[in-house]
C-alpha cells in the first residue's frame, strides 16, 4: 500500500481550508463557508471507517497514523463540526465578514491533526505553531470589542512565550539524546542508566511548560479565564476541547515514547500540577458570575483530574484519559452550545443570572443544561460520572492513593458551584423584566439538532458505555 | 428482577404525560406502581426467608469488570418492601396533598425516580452500581427537598442536603473504589466471603473512613445531622418517604450490608458504636426544643438512625436481630407520624404545636392514627414499637453498661418527643387555627391508618413479621439465625428497665419545661456547633478564593508572565541544584577568534541596549543588530542557509515595525524602580539557568547522531548536496508545508484585523 | 565559542523574559523577538557547533561527514519563520488595540476581569 494514502485524512483536513480560500475569493457566502468547512471535517471522517483497519506505515518518521491518531482526529474534527454549526448562528449575529473565521477554523483543525499524528518534535512544533497562530485570529476575531483584542494579545504573548520555552526543551532533549524522532527515543532511553541527566530532565520541564500552557494547567493557566471570556463563545467551545484534546493525545503519545513518565521526578512535578489545578480551579470558580468564566475555571481543575490518570501511565491510564476527555468534549460543546444558542444580538448569554428562571421559558434547554452540568459534577447516569470513575480507577490501580483522595476532595468543591447555577435555573423568572436576556431566541435546527444529540451521547455513555470503551481500547492499543 | 428495578426510571419519565391522563385521581393511579412492586416482592417471600437469596446478573460494562446484577435477600427484602409499601402510601397521599400545585407533575417524574434508585440501592449486589443508585438518591431528593424552589429556604436546605451527602458520596466512591481494589472484586457477596484480605490490609482504616463518611452523611449521624431537620423545608409527603422510611436508612443500610465485609473489628466497633450512641442521645435531646410538629420528627428520626447505627456498631447476633425489629417499628410508626403532621398542616395551617390542640374532636381519624403511631414510638404495649424496644433492651444489657444508660435516657427522652408530637395536638382544649379543621379525604387519611394497624397487628402477632426479621438478620450476621419474637416475655429485668423509661418519661413531659430551662446550656455545643462549621467551611472556601482571585488572577498580563517565569526559574533551579554536575561544564575561552568576540559582544550589547532604549525606533534598531549578529554566527558555524533566512526576515520585520509604530509616541516609564528591580531579577534567574544548561550541553560528550542519515542520504537519495535544502525539500517537504502554513494562517489573521478599518470606512 | 554563546543565549532569554514584563505592547513584541532569536541561538549551539563547515556534500563525493549538524538547522529554519509570522501578527493586534483602546499601557487592558 502506498504510505501516503494512510496520510489522506490529514491531506482532506489540510485541503479544506485551502478550498475555502478558493472560494472566499471568488464569492463570498457564509452558508457555503459552513458547508465547506462541515464537509471538509466530515470526509476524513468518513474515511477513518476504511482506513482503520489498516496498518499503520510510519511516514519519514515525522508523522504515524496508527488506530490512536486516527480516533483523536476523528474525535477532533467532531468536535470541529460541532463548532462549525454553532459558529454559523453565532456570527450571523455580527457584523463583518464570516467567511475567513472558518479559514482560521479549519486549519487550526489541520494543526491539531498533525499533533494528534507526530512521531517528531519537528512535527510537534509545526503542528502546535499552525494551531496557535490560527486561535490567535480567531480568539481576537471580533475586532471591534476591545475584550476580544485584550484577550487576543494575552493569548498571542503567553503562547509565543511559552513556545520559545519549548523550543528550548526539545533543544535540551536533543542535545540529551541525539534524536528528535519519539520512536527512536525509545531505543536510545532503553540504552541509557535510570539516573536521569540534568539536561533531559531540563527539557521534560520545558516541554512540560509548553504542554501546559495549551492544557491551562496551574500554574500556567492564567490566560485561561480572561480569554474565555472574551473570545468568541464558539472559540472558547474551541479552545477548551478540540485544542486542549490535541495536545493530550500527543503529550500521552511523547509520554509513551519518550519517556517522559519514567521519572519519579517528573512524575511529582506532574502530581503538584495536578492537584495544583484540580484544586486552585474548582476555588476560583466558586466566586464567578460569569459563566464562561466559572467554565474556564471548571476546566482547569478538569485537566487537573486528567492530569492524574497522565501520570497513572498504565493502559487504564490512557484509556481513562480518552474516556474522560471524550466524555469533557461531549459536555464542554454542549454547555458552550448553550451558551451560543441562547445568545442574541443585544447580549451573550454569559452572565449566571441571566440564566435566572430559564427552566420555566426553556424546560428542554434548561433540562439539557442541568444534565451537562451534572456530567461535569461526575453524577451518575451521565458520561461524566464514568469519565470520572475511570480515572479514579487508574488512579487507584497505579497506588496513586494521596492522588486519588485529593481528587475526590477537590470534586466536592466542584459540586458546590455547578449546583449554583441549576439552583439559578429553577428560580422564579425575575419580576423585573429589565433582564436583557429574554432567551427567546429560537434555536435553528441545526443547532437543536447538535445540542439534542450531545446530550443524547451524554446519557448513552453514561448509561451504557460498554461500545465508547471497547473502541478506546482498540484505538488506544495501537499505542505502543 | 432488573425490570422490577428499572421500570421506575421508565415510568418517571412518563409521569408527565400520564398525569395529563389522570389529573384528579393522579395520586391513586401512579400508587399502582409501587403495589404491583410490593406485591412482586412480597412473592419472594416464601423462597427469601427459605434461605435462598435471588441473584440476577447483567453485563453492563464489562471492559470495567462492571455488571448490573441484583441480589433478593433478606435483608434487601426487608428495605424493598418498605420503600414499596410506603412509597404506595406516600404516593396516594401526596396526590392530594398537592392536589393542584403546578409542579405537581414534576413530584411525580422525582418521586417514582428515587423510589426506582432506592430499590436500586437496597438490592445491588455490585458496589459500583449501588453507588450510582446511591447518587442518584441524593440528586432526586435535591429536587425533592428544593421542590418549593421559591423559598429561599428551601432551596437553602435542598442545596445543604445535596453539598453534605454528596460529599459523603464521593468519598463512598473512594472507599468502593479502594475496597474493590484491595479485595479483588466489586461483588458484596464475593467480598464477604472473603473479608480477611481487606481487614488485614493497611488501608483498611482508610477505607473504613471513607465509607463510614458516606453512611454517616447519608443517614445524618453527628456531626453530618444537621442537614436533615433542614431538609423538612421539603413537603411533608417527600419529608415521610425520604426522611423517615427510605433515603437516610440507605446509611444504615449501607452499614448492614458492608458489616459481613468490614465489620468485626475492635475499630468498627467502637467508631460505629460511638457514633451511634452520640447520635441517638443528642437528637433525642434536641428533639425537646423543637415546636415545629416536623422538626420534632426530625430529630427524632435521626435519634432512631443513631439507635440502628449503634446497634450495627456492637454487631453480635442480639444487636443486629433487635436493629432489624427497631428498624421495621420505626418505618411503621415514623411515616404514620409524619402524614399525620402533613395532615394537620393541610387542615389548620400551622405546624407549631404551640397553637395546636383539642384537635381529636374535629379530625378523630387522624387522631387515632396519630395515638396508635405516638404510642408505638413511645414503646408502649401492646404496639410493636414495644416489641422493638424490648429487643434494643436485651441487645444493650448484653453489651456494656455505658451503651446500656445511653439506651434508657434516649428511651426516656423519645416517650417524651412522642407524646409532644402525637398525643399533644388533639388533647386539651381546642385552639383557634388558621383554617377551620377537619378530617382530611380518604387518600390522606389511609397511610396512617394502614401503618397504624400493622403496628397493632405486629405487636400483638410479632409471629407474622418473624420470619422476615430473621432473614434479614441473616444476610447481616452472614449466617443463619432464627428469632422469636413475642409480647409478653414474662415479668423480667428488661420490663422493669421498660417501666422505669416510662415512668423516667412521663416525669420529662410533665416537667418539660424545667428540663428546658436546666439543660439548655448543653443546647449550643449540640446544635449550632456542626451547622456552624458548616457556614464557617463555606465562609473559608470563599475568603480563600477571593484571596486567590486578587493574589493571582489580577488580570494583568505581566504578573501572569512574571508568575509563570518564576515558576520555571525555581523549578528549573531546583532541578539543576539536584540533579545537575556543575563540573562538567567547561568554559573554554581561549578558542574564540577575534571576530568570534566581536559578533558576540555586538549582540549582547545589542541586547541590552534593546531593553535600555527610551524610543521606539532605537529599540528596533538595537533589536535589528541582535538580528543581524545572530544571522552572522550562522555563518561563522555553518549554517548559510539559515544566515541568508535570518537576514532576510530580520530585514523584513524590522520594516514592519517602523511601518506599525512609527508614530508611537516614546515608551512612557510605566513601573516602579522596585518592580523593575523584580522583574530583572527573575530574568536573569531565567537567563542564568539558560546559560548553564547549555554549558552542559555543549560540554558532555557528542554522540553521532540520527541524522548522520540525513548527511548519506542526502546526495543518494534526494540528489542534493546541500543537505538542509534536501531535508526542507525531499525528506521533510512536510516542514515546509508547515511554515508556509503557518505564515499563511499569520497573514489571514493580519488581513481579518486589518480590514475592520475598510469595513469601517464603508460603513461610515 | 560555546562559554561565549551560552552567555549570549542566557541574555537574550532575561532581556526577552523582562521585556516581555513591560506594560507597553511593543516592548512586549521587542520581548519576543529577543526569545525567537534566543531559542533560533539555542537550538543551534545545543546541537553542536561546527565551524564554518557548512551541510552540504561537495561535489564527487556521495557523503559527508563532520560538518554541522543538519537536522537541528531544519528545525531553526521553520521557527524563524513561524516566529516572523507571529510577531507580525502581533504587530497588527497591538495596532489596532492601540486604536481602540487608545494607549499602549496593558493595565488599561482589563475589562475581562471581574
Amino acid at each position: 500500500m502506498n504510505p501516503f494514502s494512510a496520510l489522506t485524512p490529514i491531506v482532506l483536513l489540510g485541503l479544506t481550508p485551502l478550498v475555502l480560500m478558493l472560494v472566499i475569493s471568488f464569492h463570498r457566502s457564509h452558508r457555503l463557508a459552513v458547508v465547506i468547512s462541515l464537509v471538509g471535517m466530515a470526509l476524513p471522517l468518513a474515511l477513518l471507517a476504511g482506513t482503520a483497519t489498516s496498518a499503520a506505515p510510519p511516514l519519514a518518521p515525522l508523522l504515524i497514523i496508527d488506530g490512536y491518531a486516527l480516533f483523536y482526529i476523528g474525535l477532533l474534527s467532531t468536535a470541529t463540526m460541532v463548532v462549525v454549526v454553532l459558529s454559523y448562528g453565532f456570527l450571523e449575529r455580527v457584523p463583518g465578514n464570516r467567511e475567513e473565521f472558518y479559514l482560521l477554523l479549519t486549519l487550526a483543525t489541520f494543526g491539531c491533526a498533525v499533533l494528534t499524528a507526530s512521531n517528531h518534535f519537528i512535527s510537534f512544533f509545526l503542528g502546535l505553531e499552525i494551531l496557535s497562530v490560527s486561535l490567535y485570529g480567531l480568539v481576537a476575531y471580533l475586532r471591534t470589542t476591545r475584550t476580544a483584542l485584550e484577550s487576543g494579545i494575552k493569548y498571542l504573548i503567553l503562547a509565543a512565550a511559552s513556545a520559545a520555552f519549548l523550543l528550548f526543551g526539545m533543544a535540551l532533549i536533543y542535545a540529551d539524546l541525539g534524536t528528535m524522532d519519539f520512536t527512536a527515543m525509545t531505543s536510545v532511553l532503553a540504552a541509557k542508566t535510570r539516573e536521569p541527566s540534568v539536561l533531559l530532565l531540563g527539557g521534560f520541564g520545558m516541554v512540560i511548560i509548553g504542554a501546559g500552557f495549551k492544557l491551562a494547567v496551574v500554574p500556567f493557566h492564567m490566560w485561561a479565564p480572561d480569554v474565555y471570556q472574551g473570545a468568541p463563545t464558539p472559540v472558547t467551545a474551541y479552545l477548551t476541547t478540540v485544542s486542549k484534546g490535541a495536545m493530550v493525545a500527543l503529550l500521552l503519545r511523547y509520554g509513551q515514547y519518550g519517556g517522559l513518565l519514567d521519572y519519579d521526578s517528573v512524575a511529582s512535578v506532574l502530581a503538584v500540577i495536578a492537584v495544583l489545578s484540580m484544586f486552585l480551579g474548582n476555588l476560583l470558580a466558586l466566586l464567578q458570575d460569569n459563566l464562561k468564566r466559572l467554565l474556564a475555571y471548571s476546566s482547569i481543575a478538569h485537566l487537573g483530574y486528567l492530569l492524574v490518570a497522565v501520570i497513572a501511565a498504565s493502559r487504564e491510564g490512557s484509556h481513562a484519559v480518552t474516556f474522560y476527555l471524550v466524555a469533557y468534549f461531549i459536555t464542554s460543546l454542549g454547555i458552550f452550545g448553550i451558551i451560543t444558542a441562547l445568545s442574541d444580538e443585544r447580549k451573550e448569554a454569559d452572565e449566571i443570572s441571566d440564566y435566572r428562571g430559564l427552566f420555566w421559558r426553556r424546560p428542554w434547554v434548561s433540562g439539557a443544561l442541568s444534565l451537562m452540568l451534572f456530567s461535569l459534577a461526575g453524577i451518575p447516569l451521565t458520561a461524566g460520572f464514568v469519565g470520572k470513575f475511570y480515572v479514579l480507577t487508574a488512579g487507584v490501580l497505579s497506588d496513586l492513593w494521596a492522588l486519588v483522595i485529593l481528587l475526590v476532595v477537590s470534586s466536592v468543591i466542584g459540586l458546590y458551584y455547578y449546583l449554583r447555577i441549576i439552583i439559578t435555573m429553577y428560580l422564579s423568572a425575575p419580576e423585573d423584566p429589565s433582564s436583557p436576556l429574554s432567551a427567546t431566541r429560537r434555536f435553528s435546527l441545526p443547532e437543536g439538532l447538535v445540542l439534542a444529540g450531545l446530550t443524547v451521547l451524554l446519557i448513552w455513555f453514561g448509561i451504557y458505555p460498554a461500545p465508547l470503551l471497547s473502541a478506546i481500547q482498540a484505538a488506544v492499543g495501537s499505542l505502543a | 428482577m432488573i425490570y422490577a428495578v428499572l421500570s421506575g426510571f421508565v415510568l418517571a419519565l412518563l409521569a408527565p404525560a400520564l398525569y395529563r391522563l389522570s389529573a384528579r385521581w393522579s395520586g391513586v393511579v401512579f400508587s399502582v406502581f409501587p403495589a404491583i412492586l410490593a406485591l412482586y416482592f412480597l412473592s419472594h417471600m416464601e423462597a427469601v426467608v427459605g434461605g435462598e437469596a435471588v441473584r440476577v446478573a447483567w453485563p453492563w460494562m464489562p471492559a470495567m469488570g462492571l455488571e448490573l446484577s441484583f441480589n433478593l435477600d433478606g435483608l434487601g427484602l426487608l428495605f424493598a418492601l418498605a420503600i414499596t409499601v410506603v412509597g404506595t402510601l406516600i404516593i396516594t397521599y401526596a396526590g392530594s396533598y398537592l392536589h393542584g400545585h403546578p409542579s405537581l407533575p414534576r413530584f411525580y417524574l422525582f418521586i417514582l425516580m428515587f423510589m426506582a434508585s432506592m430499590l436500586g440501592v437496597v438490592l445491588s449486589d455490585n458496589l459500583i452500581a449501588l453507588f450510582i443508585f446511591w447518587e442518584l438518591t441524593s440528586v432526586t431528593s435535591y429536587f425533592l427537598i428544593g421542590f418549593e424552589h421559591d423559598k429561599d429556604t428551601a432551596r437553602a436546605a435542598a442545596l445543604q442536603a445535596l453539598l453534605v451527602t454528596g460529599t459523603g458520596g464521593l468519598a463512598l466512591m473512594a472507599g468502593v473504589l479502594l475496597m474493590g481494589q484491595i479485595g479483588g472484586s466489586f461483588e458484596i457477596s464475593a467480598l464477604a466471603a472473603d473479608n480477611a484480605a481487606l481487614q488485614g490490609h493497611r488501608l483498611y482504616p482508610l477505607v473504613l473512613a471513607l465509607v463510614l463518611a458516606g453512611a454517616f452523611t447519608k443517614s445524618a449521624q453527628v456531626p453530618f445531622h444537621f442537614w436533615l431537620p433542614s431538609a423538612m423545608e421539603a413537603p411533608t409527603p417527600v419529608s415521610a418517604y425520604l426522611h423517615s422510611a427510605t433515603m437516610v436508612k440507605a446509611g444504615v443500610y449501607l452499614l448492614a450490608r458492608l458489616s459481613p465485609v468490614l465489620g468485626g473489628s475492635d475499630i468498627w466497633l467502637y467508631v460505629v458504636t460511638g457514633f451511634g450512641a452520640a447520635t441517638m442521645l443528642a437528637s433525642a435531646y434536641q428533639a425537646l426544643y423543637q415546636t415545629d410538629l416536623k422538626k420534632i420528627l426530625a430529630y427524632s428520626t435521626v435519634s432512631v438512625l443513631g439507635t440502628l447505627t449503634m446497634l450495627i456498631g456492637l454487631g453480635d447476633k442480639l444487636a443486629i436481630k433487635a436493629a432489624m425489629v427497631f428498624l421495621m417499628a420505626h418505618v411503621l410508626y415514623k411515616a404514620a407520624l409524619f402524614l399525620v403532621a402533613g395532615s394537620i398542616d393541610h387542615e389548620t395551617g400551622t405546624r407549631d404545636i404551640r397553637n395546636l390542640g383539642g384537635l381529636r374532636k374535629t379530625m378523630p381519624i387522624i387522631c387515632a392514627g396519630a395515638a396508635v403511631g405516638a404510642l408505638s414510638m413511645a414503646g408502649l404495649p401492646p404496639f410493636f414499637g414495644f416489641v422493638g424496644k424490648e429487643a434494643l433492651y436485651e441487645a444493650v444489657t448484653h453489651g456494656n453498661l455505658p451503651v446500656t444508660v445511653i439506651a434508657v435516657l434516649t428511651s426516656m427522652l423519645l416517650f417524651a418527643v412522642a407524646w409532644l408530637a402525637g398525643i399533644r395536638p388533639f388533647s386539651g382544649a381546642e385552639t383557634h387555627t388558621p383554617k377551620h379543621a377537619h378530617d382530611p379525604p380518604w387518600t390522606m387519611w389511609l397511610g396512617p391508618v394502614f401503618l397504624g394497624c400493622l403496628s397493632v397487628l405486629f405487636g400483638f402477632m410479632p409471629v407474622l413479621p418473624e420470619k422476615l426479621l430473621s432473614a434479614a438478620a441473616s444476610s447481616v450476621l452472614a449466617k443463619e439465625v432464627h428469632m422469636h419474637l413475642a409480647l409478653w416475655h414474662g415479668f423480667n429485668a428488661l420490663l422493669v428497665l421498660s417501666l422505669v423509661t416510662f415512668a423516667l418519661g412521663v416525669l420529662v413531659y410533665w416537667q418539660l419545661e424545667t428540663i428546658k430551662r436546666v439543660t439548655a446550656f448543653a443546647l449550643p455545643a449540640v446544635h449550632r456547633g456542626p451547622s456552624h462549621w458548616y457556614a464557617l467551611w463555606l465562609r473559608f472556601l470563599n475568603w480563600s478564593a477571593v484571596g486567590q482571585t486578587r493574589v493571582l488572577q489580577n488580570g494583568y498580563l505581566r504578573l501572569y508572565l512574571a508568575t509563570i517565569m518564576t515558576v520555571t526559574a525555581v523549578l528549573a533551579w531546583y532541578t539543576f541544584l539536584t540533579y545537575g554536575d556543575v563540573t562538567v561544564v567547561a568554559m573554554d575561552w581561549g578558542d574564540i577568534g577575534v571576530h568570534e568576540w566581536v559578533v558576540g559582544l555586538v549582540a549582547l550589547v545589542g541586547a541590552i541596549a534593546t531593553v535600555r532604549a527610551q524610543t521606539f525606533l532605537r529599540a528596533v534598531m538595537a533589536l535589528g543588530v541582535v538580528g543581524y549578529s545572530v544571522a552572522l554566527i550562522f555563518v561563522l558555524y555553518g549554517a548559510p542557509d539559515l544566515a541568508m533566512t535570518q537576514f532576510l526576515i530580520e530585514t523584513l520585520s524590522l520594516i514592519l515595525f517602523v511601518f506599525v509604530f512609527y508614530y508611537m509616541p516614546p515608551f512612557k516609564r510605566f513601573s516602579r524602580r522596585v518592580v523593575i528591580v523584580r522583574h530583572a531579577v527573575i530574568g536573569t534567574a531565567v537567563g542564568a539557568f539558560f546559560t548553564l544548561l547549555v554549558l552542559v550541553a555543549t560540554s558532555v560528550q557528542w554522540h553521532p547522531t540520527i541524522s548522520t542519515y540525513f548527511s548519506e542520504n542526502s546526495y543518494l537519495m534526494g540528489q542534493g548536496r546541500n543537505i538542509v535544502n534536501v531535508i526542507l525539500v525531499d525528506f521533510r517537504g512536510f516542514d515546509t508545508l508547515g511554515e508556509i502554513t503557518v505564515l499563511a494562517v499569520a497573514g489571514i489573521g493580519v488581513y481579518s484585523l486589518i480590514r475592520l478599518r475598510l469595513g469601517k470606512g464603508r460603513g461610515s | 565559542m560555546e562559554a561565549l554563546l551560552a552567555i549570549v543565549i542566557g541574555v537574550l532569554y532575561a532581556s526577552g523574559v523582562y521585556m516581555l514584563m513591560r506594560r507597553s505592547i511593543v516592548k512586549l513584541i521587542i520581548g519576543l523577538a529577543l526569545l525567537a532569536h534566543g531559542a533560533s541561538l539555542l537550538v543551534f549551539t545545543a546541537a553542536g557547533l561546527t565551524r564554518a563547515v557548512p551541510p552540504v556534500i561537495p561535489y564527487g563525493e556521495k557523503a559527508v561527514t563532520g560538518v554541522a549538524d543538519p537536522l537541528p538547522q531544519a528545525l531553526i529554519l521553520t521557527a524563524i519563520v513561524i516566529s516572523f509570522g507571529v510577531q507580525a501578527f502581533a504587530m497588527v493586534l497591538a495596532y489596532r488595540a492601540y486604536q481602540t483602546v487608545g494607549t499602549d499601557d496593558l493595565d488599561d487592558m482589563k475589562a475581562t476581569d471581574t
